[in-house]
């Protein structure tokens, strides 16, 4: 099974797709019917608490709790629990692992692939963190697919029938996406997207801490100096802010906020006006729309070529955000039926299940586009000045994938030995403005300069390129496969993590740091089964997946391994591993019985 | 399926090519269904690729007026050739894709061009023509064909070809007008040329910059049909047209050059007032002032001056811009000394003496050595004494005493004082003569003509063939075809000449190419501020402005020639 989760920046989210339809694995440890705070803590006892555990440990010991991890995802930066650092990555492994051991526990199997949500403008690095993070959860990322994507997926199945132009608003904690897709018999035909990195429901937090910070700077004996009170302000701050969209005044209260000058404490009190909050975010809510602009331009739409908006995301809750939107599209209906936390996760899940063929082509279709232009760096002639670093796009961002893009080179020199592709992503003319993802050099024959050089460029859903380089003269070719960034953890971070995910766990008693069996190239046959030497063990691993989720969890996993061997060496051609590891596997399942 | 790309896009919709919008929507929707992304992704990309390009109304109709895939190979092979000037390359390829798709009638015009830039105008005419009765015929493709015409003479055609394309121009129809201007002074309707470009000059409402063609092809029509008047009245008006430093030189130059020409063409005085406009749009600029004293003087016949002012100005020195009219006077002066104010004869003069009492040449003055002529005078004899002179020849010695006379020379001042010394003292020779040997002297008239008949009835040559620089003598001779014959034989050996010349600069540009190559190759970054580099760009910039001029000049001057040889061959019997 594949499962889909939303890694969200306030919470998260993970669905399940069985009996024709998704659904939300509510019995999340931590959460509120599913839905787990995107907080983690490292408790008294040295282990980790999740989500409104974690919460808890908030207002008395907030340096031992991390927030909004996904806003410095693929930074490069670290977070610290107490004196002890951790990468972004393996925070959201936490969460990750928590809604995997969830799901496993919903449907009684165990799982390891999972399709997850990510931000429409997530750039590589960022993507990578995130598969990074799954990984050490246990996961392989089956497909990275964008929020408000999935978000739409969930809405077109809930609606067979439909026929319309749809516009999905999603605005979360961290980040808003804007996409635009064609709906017709429960095809999705995304047309655009288009998004803001950091504008969500967590900007809104600060600007109302601000607001309340100000209030209180009147009363000197307000101390607001320790991370505690800060923690206590903020999260009164984030109460005010729910009760707000649905109550016109609310009182912020937060005790124990100084003491009086004959040593009583202190408390914070204060009625906070709706009017007052929209004042302080409208500057904010208005920058989204030119995001709305950016997305309908994109396919030269106009707001009149809308025929429904889904708001997607908690901020869209907020009554100025639902007012300014629906302003924006003047009698187009603004639909809010799919829940805002649940669709992406459920959207997710039915992606998932439409890899894994559980959903047919026949009840639903989904086309994506890419997330950003991907090209190549050229040398340009600018009035006979040679220019060099230009950015020839292949791939223009927002085409649908997957797709092959074809550009054509000349070598500068006679006799030229190489020329060296360089792949960057972004939308700058100039390369030095874009993003290097990957470089090689494919080799020339002998030529004097100008002889051509074509370069195939496709990108596939898993969010991978390859890429084919052909000196057009002699017909040889240079092939690249780019999966991904280097990632951004090393083989020692790697190890790091895995080793104190084992010690600060306190969920089920499995162990993720087993290696995850490799990504098969292409789901209908995976690497192994091309090889010649399958047919010898193909029962006995057929056997092996079939006894898997009636093991224990140790057990289960050396199996799991034992089947990962078992494919590499038949993908890599390897008899002797090959047979090494079926007599270990036929001992161990024969051992069972 | 076998080849997936082979495929046309309505075939991957499984459409006809006739469906509408929603069809292709309903089929895109349909393949979607049987070939969802995830797991045929290959056939994915080609249902969408066709579903993208049939879907939006302006790439279908593209898609569906694009040329045979076949053709585009040679097509794109053919464009390339014909930017590298490989014209024989182009109109292979140009063939093969008509060959194709005969009915590619934009191609026929690219193959018309390549035929033409090879100079074979007729068959360059005959592909012209089969396209320019089509309703979408463009005016570029009427202007080719008029182009065409005027290089073939035929200047009515080419008349009716540029107004077709005049009027079809959608933008700018300045190239058109100035053929029309062209066939018209073809015409020898040098009115109607110039109302054409002042309708031009005035077509955008304002009289500026951008209507210099205008007025430069507006002088030429005035100067071939010598309306001194209207040149002077052009210039002025040019005056008023620059409207920057940049443009004022622009036309400086360009005025200069048609100052150059009219002065190789020996029409001075349009020279003069032409050198005079450029140096007063840059007086700092000693080239055209240069120019306008040269022109002045030549027009003043002070050729000694003129000689004098060639020799010690910087202007006519090596590398100079006008170094070629350096080379042009040296030339000019020596046909001049030698064949200057030679006159036509019909028949040659008797040579006869008897009894030593007659007509006979002597003398060898300027001696030609390329034709071998010489310039002689025919004296009276008695006694085979020279006793006074009749007449001055230019004449070609055959061997036993025979002569062709070229024409008639005007006498050296020596002969002039020798003659009027002479004449009375002869006068009573022929009377002492005459009562002596009276009869035997009336013999003396009867000609023994051994120079060929004349063939060939003097002509006065026209102002347009003046006009051609390169054809500065129109001069006749009794003996017209090997006169000219020699002529343009000596202009074909000067214009070698200069090629060696400008191979020899080119020489020297190659090694100047070589020398920064290698310093270029020996550093990875150059500055310009490097002495020695520095130095070769600057020499290599100055040497490659003169080797332009000098082949652009030498072009105009070969075509000229070559224009008059094949005029000269067409006028033999």
């Amino acid at each position: 099974m594949i499962i889909g989760i939303d890694l969200g920046t306030s919470t998260s989210e993970v669905a399940v797709f069985r009996n024709g339809r998704a659904e939300l694995v509510r019995d999340v440890p931590g959460s509120l019917g599913g839905i787990l705070p995107s907080v983690v803590a490292l408790n008294a006892k040295g282990k980790i608490d999740i989500g409104h555990d974690a919460l808890q440990q908030l207002a008395i010991r907030p340096e031992m709790v991390v927030q909004e991890v996904k806003r410095i995802m693929g930074t490069g930066r670290t977070v610290r629990l107490g004196a002890v650092e951790y990468t972004p990555q393996e925070i959201s492994a936490f969460i990750l692992r928590r809604l995997r051991e969830a799901a496993e526990r919903c449907v009684g199997e165990s799982i390891n692939e999972a399709v997850i949500t990510v931000p429409a403008n997530f750039n590589d690095h960022q993507r990578r963190a995130t598969q990074e993070a799954a990984e050490l959860a246990g996961l392989r990322v089956r497909r990275l697919v964008n929020e408000p994507t999935a978000a739409a997926i969930a809405y077109g199945v809930a609606r067979p029938q439909a026929e319309e132009r749809l516009l999905v608003y999603d605005l979360g904690g961290g980040t808003l996406d804007v996409t635009v897709l064609e709906l017709s018999e429960g095809i999705l035909d995304v047309l655009a997207s288009a998004g803001i990195a950091k504008l969500g429901g967590k900007d809104f937090d600060e600007r109302l801490i601000g607001l309340l910070e100000k209030v209180t700077a009147g009363t000197p004996e307000y101390d607001l100096s320790t991370p505690r009170a800060q923690s206590r302000l903020r999260r009164a701050a984030q109460l005010a802010k729910v009760a707000l969209s649905t109550k016109s005044t609310t009182d912020v209260l937060v005790e124990y906020l100084g003491l009086s000058g004959t040593g009583e404490p202190l408390h914070f009190e204060w009625e906070l006006t709706r009017a007052d909050f929209e004042a302080a975010i409208k500057d904010l809510v208005k920058s989204s729309l030119t995001t709305l602009d950016e997305a309908l331009a994109a396919k030269g739409l106009s707001s009149t070529d809308i025929d429904s908006v889904l708001l997607v995301g908690g901020s869209t809750r907020i009554p100025l955000v639902r007012e300014l939107v629906s302003s924006y599209f003047p009698g187009v209906p603004i639909r809010t039926d799919v829940s805002a936390d649940e669709a992406v996760a459920m959207g997710a899940a039915i992606l998932g299940g439409m890899e894994s063929g559980d959903v047919s082509s026949e009840h639903t279709v989904l086309t994506d586009v890419s997330p950003h232009t991907f090209g190549i760096a050229v040398v340009g002639d600018s009035d006979g000045e040679e220019v060099s670093d230009l950015f020839d796009p292949v791939i223009q961002k927002n085409a649908t994938i997957p797709r092959t893009g074809i550009t054509t080179a000349f070598t500068r020199f006679d006799f030229q030995e190489a020329v060296h592709i360089r792949v960057f992503q972004g939308e700058a003319s100039h390369c030095g403005d874009n993003l290097l993802i990957t470089s090689f050099h494919h080799r020339m024959a002998p030529a004097p300069s100008g002889a051509e050089v074509r370069i195939e460029m496709s990108y596939n859903l898993s969010g991978t390129i390859d890429i084919v380089v052909t000196d057009v003269a002699t017909n040889i070719q240079t092939t690249h496969h780019w999966r991904g960034g280097p990632g951004n953890l090393s083989a020692e971070q790697k190890a790091e993590a895995r080793r104190r995910m084992a010690e600060q766990w306190t969920g089920a008693t499995d162990h993720p740091d087993q290696p995850i069996p490799p990504a098969p190239s292409n789901p209908a046959e995976k690497p192994w089964e091309r090889s010649d030497l399958w047919p010898s063990v193909s029962a006995l691993h057929h056997h092996g997946v079939s006894r898997l989720d009636r093991l224990d969890g140790p057990t289960s996993s050396k199996v799991r391994g034992l089947l990962a061997e078992l494919e590499g060496a038949a993908a890599r051609d390897d008899r002797n591993a090959l047979s090494a590891a079926e007599a270990r596997l036929t001992d161990l399942l024969f051992d069972l019985d | 399926m076998p080849n997936p790309h082979a495929e046309s896009f309505y075939e991957r919709l499984d459409l006809a090519t006739s469906a509408s919008a929603d069809e292709v929507r309903r089929a895109y929707r349909s393949m979607l269904r049987k070939y969802p992304p995830e797991r045929h992704p290959e056939e994915f990309k080609r249902i969408r690729e066709a579903y993208e390009t049939l879907s939006n109304s302006e790439s279908r109709h593209a898609y569906d007026t694009r040329p045979d895939p076949a053709v585009a190979g040679p097509l794109q092979r053919g464009m390339q050739a014909l930017t590298t000037d490989d014209h024989a390359t182009a109109e292979r390829c140009f063939k093969q894709v008509l060959l194709i798709d005969p009915s590619m009638a934009y191609v026929r015009n690219l193959l018309g061009l390549a035929i033409a830039y090879q100079e074979r105008f007729e068959q360059a005419l005959e592909q012209f023509k089969q396209i320019l009765t089509l309703p979408q015929a463009a005016a570029a493709w009427f202007g080719n064909a008029g182009h065409t015409y005027l290089k073939l003479e035929r200047f009515e055609e080419a008349r009716v070809a540029f107004e077709t394309a005049a009027a079809r121009a959608q933008d700018n129809p300045v190239s058109y007008y100035i053929g029309l201007a062209d066939a018209l002074c073809g015409l020898k309707r040098y009115r109607e040329a110039s109302h054409v470009l002042e309708k031009g000059i005035l077509a955008d409402g304002t009289v500026d910059f951008e209507d210099l063609d205008y007025f430069v092809k507006l002088l030429h029509v005035h100067i071939r049909s010598r309306r001194a008047e209207d040149v002077r009245h052009t210039l002025l008006r040019m005056q008023e047209i620059a409207a920057d430093d940049e443009q004022r030189r622009l036309l400086a130059y360009k005025v200069g050059s048609l100052s150059r020409q009219l002065l190789h063409a020996e029409l001075y005085d349009y020279a003069y007032a032409t050198s005079v406009l450029a140096r007063d749009l840059e007086p700092t600029d000693g080239d055209y002032d240069a120019l306008s004293r040269l022109a002045s003087l030549l027009h003043h016949k002070k050729s000694a001056e003129a000689e004098q002012l060639v020799a010690h100005h910087p202007s006519f020195g090596v590398g100079g811009w006008l170094q070629p009219t350096g080379f042009w006077l040296s030339g000019h002066l020596r046909d001049s000394q030698m064949y200057g104010g030679i006159t036509p004869i019909k028949a040659a003069p008797g040579l006869a003496t008897i009894n030593g009492v007659g007509t006979r040449l002597y003398g060898r003055r300027d001696p030609d050595p390329e034709n071998n002529s010489h310039t002689a005078t025919l004296f009276f004899t008695v006694l085979f004494v020279p006793v006074f002179p009749i007449a001055c020849y230019r004449v070609i010695e055959t061997g036993s005493g025979q002569w062709r006379f070229l024409g008639k020379m005007p006498w050296s001042k020596f002969e002039k004082w020798y003659a009027s010394v002479v004449t009375l003292g002869v006068i009573s020779l022929v009377m002492m003569g005459s009562t002596g040997s009276s009869g035997s002297f009336a013999s003396s008239g009867r000609r023994l003509v051994e120079t060929p008949a004349p063939a060939y009835a003097p002509q006065t040559a026209s102002a347009d063939d003046y006009f051609q620089p390169g054809n500065q003598r129109a001069v006749t001779s009794f003996e017209p075809s090997s006169f000219e014959r020699e002529a343009l034989t000596r202009r074909r050996n000067e214009i070698e000449r200069r090629y060696d010349e400008l191979a020899a600069l080119e020489e020297q540009l190659n090694e100047i190419d070589r020398k920064t190559d290698a310093i270029e190759a020996g550093a990875s970054y150059i500055s310009i501020e490097d002495p020695e580099y520095g130095r070769l760009i600057r020499e290599y910039n100055r040497i490659v402005e003169d080797y332009n001029l000098q082949r652009g000049l030498l072009t105009t001057d070969a075509e000229a020639l070559q224009r008059d040889i094949d005029a000269f061959n067409a006028r033999l019997p």
